[in-house]
Protein backbone atom coordinates (compact mmCIF):
# COMPACT_ATOMS: atom_id res chain seq x y z
CA UNK A 1 0.00 0.00 0.00
CA UNK A 2 1.55 3.28 -1.23
CA UNK A 3 0.17 7.20 -1.55
CA UNK A 4 1.86 7.08 -5.34
CA UNK A 5 -1.06 7.66 -7.74
CA UNK A 6 -2.43 4.01 -9.31
CA UNK A 7 -2.88 3.65 -13.07
CA UNK A 8 -6.78 4.22 -12.79
CA UNK A 9 -5.80 7.49 -10.92
CA UNK A 10 -3.86 9.02 -13.35
CA UNK A 11 -7.34 9.43 -15.29
CA UNK A 12 -8.77 11.67 -12.49
CA UNK A 13 -8.27 15.23 -12.47
CA UNK A 14 -5.24 15.97 -10.70
CA UNK A 15 -5.35 16.65 -6.97
CA UNK A 16 -5.21 20.06 -7.26
CA UNK A 17 -8.30 20.71 -8.60
CA UNK A 18 -10.28 18.45 -6.61
CA UNK A 19 -9.15 20.83 -3.12
CA UNK A 20 -11.94 23.33 -3.83
CA UNK A 21 -14.22 20.02 -2.97
CA UNK A 22 -12.43 19.37 -0.07
CA UNK A 23 -12.71 22.59 0.99
CA UNK A 24 -16.32 23.04 0.56
CA UNK A 25 -16.92 19.91 2.45
CA UNK A 26 -15.21 21.31 5.52
CA UNK A 27 -17.24 24.58 4.97
CA UNK A 28 -20.21 22.45 5.65
CA UNK A 29 -19.25 20.70 8.32
CA UNK A 30 -17.75 23.76 10.18
CA UNK A 31 -21.68 25.16 9.17
CA UNK A 32 -23.40 22.42 10.78
CA UNK A 33 -21.34 22.29 13.98
CA UNK A 34 -21.60 26.21 14.44
CA UNK A 35 -25.43 26.24 13.63
CA UNK A 36 -26.02 23.26 15.82
CA UNK A 37 -24.69 25.29 18.49
CA UNK A 38 -26.58 28.34 17.55
CA UNK A 39 -29.86 26.68 17.42
CA UNK A 40 -29.06 25.34 21.29
CA UNK A 41 -28.42 29.32 22.25
CA UNK A 42 -31.98 30.42 20.64
CA UNK A 43 -33.70 27.26 22.38
CA UNK A 44 -32.40 26.74 25.31
CA UNK A 45 -33.96 28.87 27.85
CA UNK A 46 -37.13 29.66 29.47
CA UNK A 47 -39.48 32.40 27.07
CA UNK A 48 -42.06 33.65 26.98
CA UNK A 49 -45.38 33.00 24.47
CA UNK A 50 -44.43 35.59 21.56
CA UNK A 51 -40.11 34.47 22.62
CA UNK A 52 -41.13 31.02 22.14
CA UNK A 53 -42.50 31.41 18.94
CA UNK A 54 -39.50 33.35 17.54
CA UNK A 55 -37.27 31.02 19.44
CA UNK A 56 -39.07 27.65 17.98
CA UNK A 57 -39.49 29.68 14.06
CA UNK A 58 -36.08 30.06 14.45
CA UNK A 59 -35.23 27.02 15.05
CA UNK A 60 -36.89 25.65 12.10
CA UNK A 61 -35.09 27.69 10.08
CA UNK A 62 -31.80 26.46 11.48
CA UNK A 63 -33.04 22.63 10.98
CA UNK A 64 -34.36 23.67 6.77
CA UNK A 65 -30.91 25.06 6.54
CA UNK A 66 -28.78 22.29 8.10
CA UNK A 67 -31.05 19.93 6.08
CA UNK A 68 -30.11 21.73 2.97
CA UNK A 69 -26.73 22.11 3.45
CA UNK A 70 -26.35 18.22 4.06
CA UNK A 71 -27.93 17.41 1.29
CA UNK A 72 -26.23 19.76 -1.20
CA UNK A 73 -22.27 19.26 0.18
CA UNK A 74 -22.86 15.28 1.14
CA UNK A 75 -25.66 13.75 0.14
CA UNK A 76 -25.68 15.26 -3.17
CA UNK A 77 -28.98 13.44 -3.91
CA UNK A 78 -29.19 15.42 -7.40
CA UNK A 79 -26.72 12.99 -8.57
CA UNK A 80 -29.27 10.00 -7.87
CA UNK A 81 -32.35 11.37 -10.44
CA UNK A 82 -35.11 13.62 -9.87
CA UNK A 83 -37.18 11.28 -7.91
CA UNK A 84 -35.07 10.46 -5.08
CA UNK A 85 -33.81 13.97 -4.77
CA UNK A 86 -37.47 15.29 -4.55
CA UNK A 87 -38.09 12.56 -1.71
CA UNK A 88 -34.77 13.74 0.15
CA UNK A 89 -35.95 17.05 -0.25
CA UNK A 90 -39.22 16.27 1.26
CA UNK A 91 -38.21 14.24 4.08
CA UNK A 92 -35.24 17.64 4.84
CA UNK A 93 -38.76 20.04 4.38
CA UNK A 94 -40.71 17.40 6.58
CA UNK A 95 -39.69 18.55 10.18
CA UNK A 96 -38.97 22.44 9.57
CA UNK A 97 -42.29 22.64 8.54
CA UNK A 98 -43.91 20.36 11.07
CA UNK A 99 -41.85 22.84 13.34
CA UNK A 100 -43.21 26.14 12.13
CA UNK A 101 -46.62 24.84 11.98
CA UNK A 102 -46.08 23.69 16.08
CA UNK A 103 -44.77 26.65 16.87
CA UNK A 104 -48.01 28.87 15.37
CA UNK A 105 -50.05 26.26 16.77
CA UNK A 106 -48.28 26.87 20.40
CA UNK A 107 -48.88 30.26 20.77
CA UNK A 108 -51.93 30.89 19.34
CA UNK A 109 -53.07 28.39 22.47
CA UNK A 110 -49.99 30.22 24.82
CA UNK A 111 -52.50 33.66 24.14
CA UNK A 112 -55.63 32.41 24.22
CA UNK A 113 -57.66 34.57 27.14
CA UNK A 114 -58.22 32.47 30.01
CA UNK B 1 -31.30 0.89 -55.55
CA UNK B 2 -34.40 -1.79 -54.60
CA UNK B 3 -37.93 -0.19 -53.83
CA UNK B 4 -38.01 0.87 -50.14
CA UNK B 5 -33.87 1.02 -49.20
CA UNK B 6 -32.76 4.02 -47.61
CA UNK B 7 -30.02 6.01 -49.87
CA UNK B 8 -27.05 6.35 -47.13
CA UNK B 9 -24.24 9.03 -49.52
CA UNK B 10 -25.82 12.23 -49.72
CA UNK B 11 -23.84 13.25 -52.74
CA UNK B 12 -24.57 17.05 -52.08
CA UNK B 13 -21.66 18.86 -50.46
CA UNK B 14 -23.27 21.49 -48.67
CA UNK B 15 -25.57 18.98 -47.18
CA UNK B 16 -23.19 16.91 -45.74
CA UNK B 17 -21.40 20.00 -44.48
CA UNK B 18 -24.38 20.32 -42.41
CA UNK B 19 -24.53 16.94 -40.68
CA UNK B 20 -24.49 17.56 -36.70
CA UNK B 21 -21.16 16.82 -35.33
CA UNK B 22 -20.01 13.54 -33.66
CA UNK B 23 -21.45 12.79 -29.97
CA UNK B 24 -18.86 13.45 -27.49
CA UNK B 25 -17.30 10.20 -25.99
CA UNK B 26 -18.04 10.85 -22.08
CA UNK B 27 -21.74 11.35 -21.91
CA UNK B 28 -23.37 11.35 -18.84
CA UNK B 29 -24.36 8.25 -18.14
CA UNK B 30 -28.17 8.49 -16.40
CA UNK B 31 -28.35 4.81 -15.68
CA UNK B 32 -24.68 2.91 -13.18
CA UNK B 33 -21.77 1.86 -15.03
CA UNK B 34 -22.08 -2.11 -15.28
CA UNK B 35 -20.67 -4.55 -12.74
CA UNK B 36 -17.87 -6.01 -14.64
CA UNK B 37 -15.13 -7.97 -13.29
CA UNK B 38 -11.69 -6.16 -12.75
CA UNK B 39 -8.85 -6.73 -14.91
CA UNK B 40 -6.65 -8.87 -14.07
CA UNK B 41 -3.48 -7.65 -13.07
CA UNK B 42 -0.63 -6.60 -15.80
CA UNK B 43 -3.24 -6.13 -18.13
CA UNK B 44 -3.03 -3.00 -20.43
CA UNK B 45 -4.95 -0.07 -19.94
CA UNK B 46 -9.00 -0.14 -20.24
CA UNK B 47 -9.74 -0.10 -24.11
CA UNK B 48 -12.08 3.32 -23.26
CA UNK B 49 -10.97 6.97 -24.39
CA UNK B 50 -8.91 8.56 -21.43
CA UNK B 51 -11.42 10.73 -21.28
CA UNK B 52 -14.09 8.40 -19.72
CA UNK B 53 -12.40 8.80 -16.65
CA UNK B 54 -12.79 12.08 -16.11
CA UNK B 55 -16.73 11.91 -16.11
CA UNK B 56 -18.31 11.63 -12.58
CA UNK B 57 -20.31 8.53 -12.12
CA UNK B 58 -23.84 9.64 -12.49
CA UNK B 59 -25.32 7.81 -9.45
CA UNK B 60 -23.40 7.99 -6.53
CA UNK B 61 -22.85 4.38 -4.63
CA UNK B 62 -25.29 1.80 -5.58
CA UNK B 63 -28.81 2.48 -6.13
CA UNK B 64 -29.90 -0.50 -3.84
CA UNK B 65 -28.63 1.76 -1.61
CA UNK B 66 -30.62 4.98 -2.26
CA UNK B 67 -34.06 2.61 -2.67
CA UNK B 68 -33.15 1.45 1.28
CA UNK B 69 -32.43 5.77 2.54
CA UNK B 70 -36.06 6.66 0.87
CA UNK B 71 -37.41 3.93 3.31
CA UNK B 72 -35.69 4.97 5.65
CA UNK B 73 -36.91 8.28 4.94
CA UNK B 74 -40.33 7.11 5.13
CA UNK B 75 -39.97 5.48 8.01
CA UNK B 76 -38.52 8.62 10.00
CA UNK B 77 -41.29 10.48 8.19
CA UNK B 78 -43.99 7.82 10.20
CA UNK B 79 -42.25 8.25 13.22
CA UNK B 80 -42.01 12.49 12.80
CA UNK B 81 -45.93 12.11 12.39
CA UNK B 82 -46.47 10.14 15.74
CA UNK B 83 -44.20 12.96 17.20
CA UNK B 84 -46.44 16.00 16.41
CA UNK B 85 -49.88 14.37 17.20
CA UNK B 86 -48.42 13.41 21.04
CA UNK B 87 -46.54 17.27 20.73
CA UNK B 88 -49.82 18.66 19.65
CA UNK B 89 -52.26 17.02 21.64
CA UNK B 90 -49.94 17.35 25.17
CA UNK B 91 -47.40 20.51 24.58
CA UNK B 92 -47.28 21.23 28.37
CA UNK B 93 -45.70 17.64 28.70
CA UNK B 94 -43.36 17.88 25.52
CA UNK B 95 -42.16 21.23 26.71
CA UNK B 96 -41.44 20.27 30.55
CA UNK B 97 -39.98 17.04 29.34
CA UNK B 98 -37.69 18.32 26.74
CA UNK B 99 -36.30 20.76 29.50
CA UNK B 100 -34.92 17.66 31.25
CA UNK B 101 -32.94 16.28 28.71
CA UNK B 102 -28.85 16.11 28.28
CA UNK B 103 -28.52 19.33 25.78
CA UNK B 104 -24.87 19.27 25.58
CA UNK B 105 -25.13 15.10 24.93
CA UNK B 106 -27.79 16.13 21.99
CA UNK B 107 -25.39 18.42 20.90
CA UNK B 108 -22.05 15.94 21.30
CA UNK B 109 -24.04 13.35 19.08
CA UNK B 110 -24.63 15.85 16.68
CA UNK B 111 -20.97 16.80 16.70
CA UNK B 112 -19.80 13.13 16.13
CA UNK B 113 -22.23 12.09 13.61
CA UNK B 114 -21.17 15.51 11.18
CA UNK B 115 -17.43 15.01 12.08
CA UNK B 116 -17.99 11.21 10.87
CA UNK B 117 -19.98 12.02 8.00
CA UNK B 118 -16.75 14.84 6.56
CA UNK B 119 -14.50 12.32 7.14
CA UNK B 120 -15.97 9.81 4.70
CA UNK B 121 -15.75 12.76 2.38
CA UNK B 122 -12.21 12.83 2.87
CA UNK B 123 -11.78 9.46 2.87
CA UNK B 124 -13.66 9.25 -1.00
CA UNK B 125 -11.44 11.86 -1.88
CA UNK B 126 -8.44 10.13 -0.84
CA UNK B 127 -9.49 7.26 -2.64
CA UNK B 128 -10.54 8.96 -5.71
CA UNK B 129 -6.98 10.63 -5.86
CA UNK B 130 -5.34 6.84 -5.67
CA UNK B 131 -4.00 8.21 -1.98
CA UNK B 132 -4.69 4.44 -0.09
CA UNK B 133 -2.41 5.33 2.97
CA UNK B 134 -4.75 8.85 3.27
CA UNK B 135 -7.90 7.07 2.89
CA UNK B 136 -7.09 4.58 5.58
CA UNK B 137 -6.12 6.52 7.74
CA UNK B 138 -9.59 9.13 7.38
CA UNK B 139 -11.53 5.81 7.52
CA UNK B 140 -10.40 4.78 10.87
CA UNK B 141 -10.31 8.62 12.25
CA UNK B 142 -14.29 8.72 10.99
CA UNK B 143 -15.07 4.83 12.47
CA UNK B 144 -13.20 6.14 15.78
CA UNK B 145 -15.37 9.36 16.24
CA UNK B 146 -18.94 7.27 15.02
CA UNK B 147 -18.03 4.76 17.77
CA UNK B 148 -18.52 8.29 19.76
CA UNK B 149 -22.36 7.27 19.33
CA UNK B 150 -22.77 4.40 20.83
CA UNK B 151 -20.91 6.11 24.02
CA UNK B 152 -22.78 9.04 24.37
CA UNK B 153 -25.56 7.18 24.45
CA UNK B 154 -25.18 5.21 26.97
CA UNK B 155 -24.18 8.28 29.15
CA UNK B 156 -27.12 9.77 28.17
CA UNK B 157 -29.23 7.18 28.90
CA UNK B 158 -27.42 6.99 32.75
CA UNK B 159 -28.29 11.22 32.84
CA UNK B 160 -32.55 10.23 31.92
CA UNK B 161 -32.07 7.38 34.67
CA UNK B 162 -30.82 10.18 37.05
CA UNK B 163 -33.41 12.59 35.53
CA UNK B 164 -36.61 10.44 36.02
CA UNK B 165 -36.57 10.20 32.65
CA UNK B 166 -37.82 6.38 32.49
CA UNK B 167 -39.65 3.91 30.42
CA UNK B 168 -42.92 5.08 32.37
CA UNK B 169 -42.21 8.50 32.75
CA UNK B 170 -45.14 9.28 30.25
CA UNK B 171 -45.80 10.43 26.48
CA UNK B 172 -43.12 12.17 25.91
CA UNK B 173 -40.31 10.27 27.53
CA UNK B 174 -41.91 6.91 25.45
CA UNK B 175 -41.86 9.39 21.66
CA UNK B 176 -38.34 10.57 22.98
CA UNK B 177 -37.21 6.33 22.92
CA UNK B 178 -39.16 5.53 20.29
CA UNK B 179 -37.49 8.07 17.95
CA UNK B 180 -33.91 8.23 19.08
CA UNK B 181 -33.65 4.13 20.00
CA UNK B 182 -34.64 3.52 16.02
CA UNK B 183 -32.25 6.11 15.13
CA UNK B 184 -29.77 4.66 17.27
CA UNK B 185 -30.58 1.18 15.36
CA UNK B 186 -29.82 3.05 12.23
CA UNK B 187 -26.65 4.43 13.25
CA UNK B 188 -25.35 1.49 14.38
CA UNK B 189 -25.92 0.02 11.39
CA UNK B 190 -23.92 2.20 9.58
CA UNK B 191 -21.02 1.62 12.14
CA UNK B 192 -20.39 -1.93 11.44
CA UNK B 193 -20.73 -0.96 7.62
CA UNK B 194 -17.53 1.68 8.56
CA UNK B 195 -16.05 -1.43 9.79
CA UNK B 196 -16.81 -3.58 7.13
CA UNK B 197 -15.27 -0.68 4.48
CA UNK B 198 -12.03 -0.04 6.94
CA UNK B 199 -11.35 -3.70 6.65
CA UNK B 200 -11.70 -3.93 3.10
CA UNK B 201 -10.11 -0.34 2.37
CA UNK B 202 -6.57 -2.07 4.50
CA UNK B 203 -7.09 -5.25 2.68
CA UNK B 204 -7.03 -2.70 -1.28
CA UNK B 205 -10.72 -3.58 -1.93
CA UNK B 206 -11.15 -0.06 -2.89
CA UNK B 207 -9.38 1.76 -5.89
CA UNK B 208 -9.65 4.97 -7.52
CA UNK B 209 -11.74 2.97 -10.18
CA UNK B 210 -13.82 0.60 -8.17
CA UNK B 211 -14.91 2.40 -4.60
CA UNK B 212 -18.75 2.45 -4.87
CA UNK B 213 -19.63 0.12 -1.92
CA UNK B 214 -17.44 3.33 0.50
CA UNK B 215 -19.25 5.81 -1.88
CA UNK B 216 -22.99 3.82 -0.79
CA UNK B 217 -21.82 3.86 3.11
CA UNK B 218 -21.09 7.45 2.85
CA UNK B 219 -24.48 7.95 1.03
CA UNK B 220 -26.33 6.05 4.56
CA UNK B 221 -24.35 7.50 6.95
CA UNK B 222 -25.04 11.23 5.53
CA UNK B 223 -28.67 10.34 5.35
CA UNK B 224 -28.72 8.86 9.10
CA UNK B 225 -27.14 12.49 9.69
CA UNK B 226 -29.72 14.03 7.92
CA UNK B 227 -32.28 12.66 10.25
CA UNK B 228 -30.51 12.60 13.54
CA UNK B 229 -30.51 16.61 12.48
CA UNK B 230 -34.46 16.56 12.42
CA UNK B 231 -34.43 15.39 15.58
CA UNK B 232 -32.39 17.27 17.08
CA UNK B 233 -34.46 20.13 16.81
CA UNK B 234 -37.45 18.24 17.89
CA UNK B 235 -35.98 17.30 21.03
CA UNK B 236 -32.77 18.75 22.24
CA UNK B 237 -33.19 22.45 20.36
CA UNK B 238 -36.75 22.32 22.08
CA UNK B 239 -38.14 26.45 23.11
Amino acid sequence: MHDAPTRAAKTLPPAHTREPADRQATQVWLALAVLTAVSVLAAGHALPPVGRLLATLAVAVLCAVKGQLLVRGYLRSRRAGPLIHRLVQLFAALAPVLLTVSALIEAAQALQPG
Amino acid sequence: MAAGSIRLVNSNPELRMARPPALPLALPLPLPLPLTAKPPEGAGPPASPPTAGLAEPAWPGHRAMWVGICLEFIEFAVFFAVYFSARWSQPAVFQEGAQRLWTLGGVLITLAMVTSGWMLTRVLSAVQQGRQRAALRWMALAVLVAALYPVLKVAEWQWNQAQGLGAGSGLFVVVYWYLTINHFVHASWGLLGMVWCLLRLSAGGYDAADHRGLESLATYWHATDLVWLMLFSLFYAYA
